[in-house]
């Protein structure tokens, strides 16, 4: 669940996990044997989410990688949580060289010291990334991309343009709200959202619960991924979505529908992946060639055009389209994760007690 | 294996049930080795693993950690002892035994009328009762989406009926956690309680009718007593599916219709505590047991006492 990045649904999918099961199968057939071809450049492992973003993150990155430096680059898919559950288990002999991880995996990542740390040094393009993509993991990690968490909506089904996050307390959306339910993507931080606006902090989360408790009339039912904010919003079954990427939102604006997605004017979430080179992993200098060519400027441009996602690279110069969709990261309000993740399981009791059961 | 072991309960088990000379009767026969392979993998695919979990559940809870430690305490069951869990027990067993009562009233209703069908019909009918089980569940909960949801068929009759004036809120309650379930599970309850139908020599209502008993009679005072161990079976069945089940009340749910499984898969994956995870699964699986033990004992009395009611022949 904690995997699901954008649009994924949260509930466990036999077919991804065959995928899984096929790209580690691949994985180990490629360690073992070391093709010809393959043993010039050598090969890695990395992770990658299913769907339209391996589809884009394969075009933009790994195809034109592999062409230039013969580095076969081994992706598997699944979630983020199992892989952090193998970087755990396996942290001897990783399994996985180069992980991309999204929050709040990867600040999980950085607790349990998993990653290596990443330096201007050995990465010469991390110079040009904006250093806050460094300093989100304490310099074990650095970002690729980042994407807005703000509130979409049915235009035709509010009774007023929504402009701020208080809005979801509006006595007129009654019954028609969304939320993510706990664990699933937007969850964190929409308890950390609602702790600031009225007036908590990462270190005092409890104004959270009260103003959460008192949305609960107006949610309709928690969602649980992508898929379930597309068939509410489509079908009406709920207005307003309180805290999504704009991918699911944008999805339905293509097709037609009456959807907005905005930044609320105290500033949208953030989300964010990161690459973590796994400690042990034997393939350290291609993963460091990897990451240094992900977030060259070409690339990154490529890549966050593909994924419709703001770039960390701070020379990339996104497409129209892609600026329209990802706010820079001024209108966008960034928190200190490391002092939320240990607070998780407090916030999980907290939230089935008071809001959602 | 629920089903053979539910339908020998009531009466029938009596002779059997006498302890270790019919057990060594059995162990006489060799046939009985042929169960050696089943009870292995039962042993290895369902026992070992649930007891390795209640040991777990015997653990100092430890994010992440799923290895045994030697260190026993009762802290995750302590966790429990609060108004809040014992809550959410109530609402899984309540949802559970709505959903068992309505599959079992309509399970009767569906087989009696599959049992009066001539057999060249019955073979498509039981696919048409089977059908839920044909669907994915995500495409079964979208198809009451289109019917249950707010612009749905239910709502646009009501609405155009002028009946209502706003939309009733059918979807994601509790309510439509208990249709889903009943929607997937009748097709247990029909099974079962068809097998017991099919048991019963026509001629015994034909006979009782005969006698002057009017249709309800015949069917309280013969047929129900006869399906008796037909209904025990889909009752386990439905039960404990429905106490189990997970995506029916995720998918269909909504604020405040979460019930232990709920819980049980929030505390593997996103709080990774799998020693509470474990105590709920422990309760879980203790309350089902207790209460499944409880109906079928029940059951077994009210068997025994309509075959020694005075009138019956002795069996």
């Amino acid at each position: 669940m904690t995997g699901s990045r954008l649009a994924t649904p949260a509930l466990p999918s036999p077919r991804l996990a065959r995928r899984t099961l096929l790209a580690g199968g691949g994985a180990a057939l490629t360690i073992g044997l070391a093709a010809p071809a393959t043993a010039q450049g050598g090969s890695l492992v990395s992770t990658v989410f299913g769907g339209v973003y391996e589809r884009e993150y394969r075009k933009a990155i790994v195809e034109p990688f592999e062409r230039e430096t013969g580095i076969r680059t081994q992706l598997k898919l699944g979630s983020s949580a199992e892989w952090l559950t193998s970087s755990l288990v396996n942290r001897r002999n990783p399994e996985i060289d180069l992980l991309l991880l999204p929050y709040p995996d990867n600040i999980r990542a950085v607790l349990e010291n998993v990653g290596l740390p990443l330096s201007a040094a050995e990465i010469p393009n991390i110079a040009e990334v904006a250093p806050v993509w460094l300093e989100q993991w304490r310099g074990q990690a650095v970002g690729l991309d980042y994407v807005s968490y703000g509130i979409a909506y049915r235009e035709d089904l509010v009774p007023k343009p929504i402009t701020s996050w208080k809005d979801l307390w509006d006595p007129a959306l009654r019954g028609k709200v969304t939320l993510p339910n706990i664990g699933v993507f937007g969850s964190w931080e929409m308890i950390v959202l609602a702790a600031r606006l009225h007036g908590g902090s990462e270190e005092n989360l409890a104004p959270a619960f009260p103003a959460l408790k008192a949305l609960r009339g107006s949610v309709r039912q928690f969602f649980r991924g992508g898929t379930d904010i597309t068939n509410m919003l489509s079908s009406g079954e709920a207005a307003v979505v309180g805290m999504t990427t704009h991918i699911p939102p944008y999805a339905l604006i293509d097709a037609g529908k009456p959807v907005r997605y905005v930044i609320p004017e105290e500033g949208g979430m953030v989300g964010a992946v990161s690459y973590h080179i796994a400690r042990n992993s034997r393939n350290a200098e291609l993963c460091k060639r990897f990451i240094n060519f992900a977030l060259s400027r070409p690339v990154q441009e490529a890549v966050c055009n593909g994924l419709v996602a703001g770039p960390t690279n701070t020379k990339a110069v996104i497409a129209e389209r892609t600026r329209e969709r990802v706010p820079t990261l001024d209108r966008l309000q960034l928190f200190d994760w490391f002092k939320v993740v240990p607070q998780m399981p407090a916030l999980t009791e907290r939230w089935n007690r008071e809001v959602a059961f | 294996m629920t089903v053979a072991a539910a339908g020998s309960l009531p009466g029938e088990a009596v002779p059997v049930a006498k302890g270790r000379p019919a057990l060594a009767a059995a162990l006489r026969h060799p046939a009985a080795l042929l169960l050696l392979p089943a009870c292995v993998a039962v042993a290895a695919g369902l026992l070992l693993p649930i007891l390795y979990l209640l040991a777990l559940s015997l653990n100092p809870p430890v994010t992440g950690e799923v290895a045994l430690a030697g260190e026993l305490t009762l802290r995750n069951y302590a966790r429990l002892l609060d108004w809040f869990y014992f809550s959410v027990l109530l609402r899984t067993l309540w949802v559970s035994a709505v959903t068992t009562a309505i599959s079992t009233v309509l399970g009767v209703a569906v087989a009696h009328s599959l049992w009066r069908t001539p057999p060249h019909r019955r073979g498509l009918l039981v696919v048409v009762v089977l059908a839920p089980l044909l669907v994915s569940i995500v495409a079964r909960t979208f198809g009451w989406m289109l019917l249950l949801g707010d612009q749905g068929l239910v709502n646009a009759v009501l609405l155009r009926l002028g009946l209502v004036e706003a939309p009733l809120h059918l979807m994601f309650t509790q309510g439509a956690v208990i249709v889903g379930l009943v929607h997937v599970f009748l097709p247990f309850m029909v099974l079962s309680v068809l097998a017991a139908y099919d048991r019963i020599d026509p001629a015994i209502p034909e006979a009782a009718g005969t006698l002057g008993a009017g249709p309800f009679t015949v069917f309280r005072e013969t047929i129900l007593p006869l399906l008796n161990p037909g209904i025990a079976a889909g009752v386990t069945i439905v039960f404990s599916l429905a106490m189990s089940s997970y995506v029916t009340p995720a998918l269909m749910g909504g604020s405040g219709a979460g019930v232990l499984t709920t819980l049980i898969y929030q505390q593997l994956v996103v709080t990774y505590d799998w020693h509470f995870a474990a105590a709920l699964v422990a309760v879980l699986l203790a309350s089902t047991l207790l209460l499944l033990g409880a109906v079928l004992y029940h059951n077994a009395r009210r068997t025994r006492a309509w075959m020694t009611r005075p009138g019956s022949a002795p069996r």
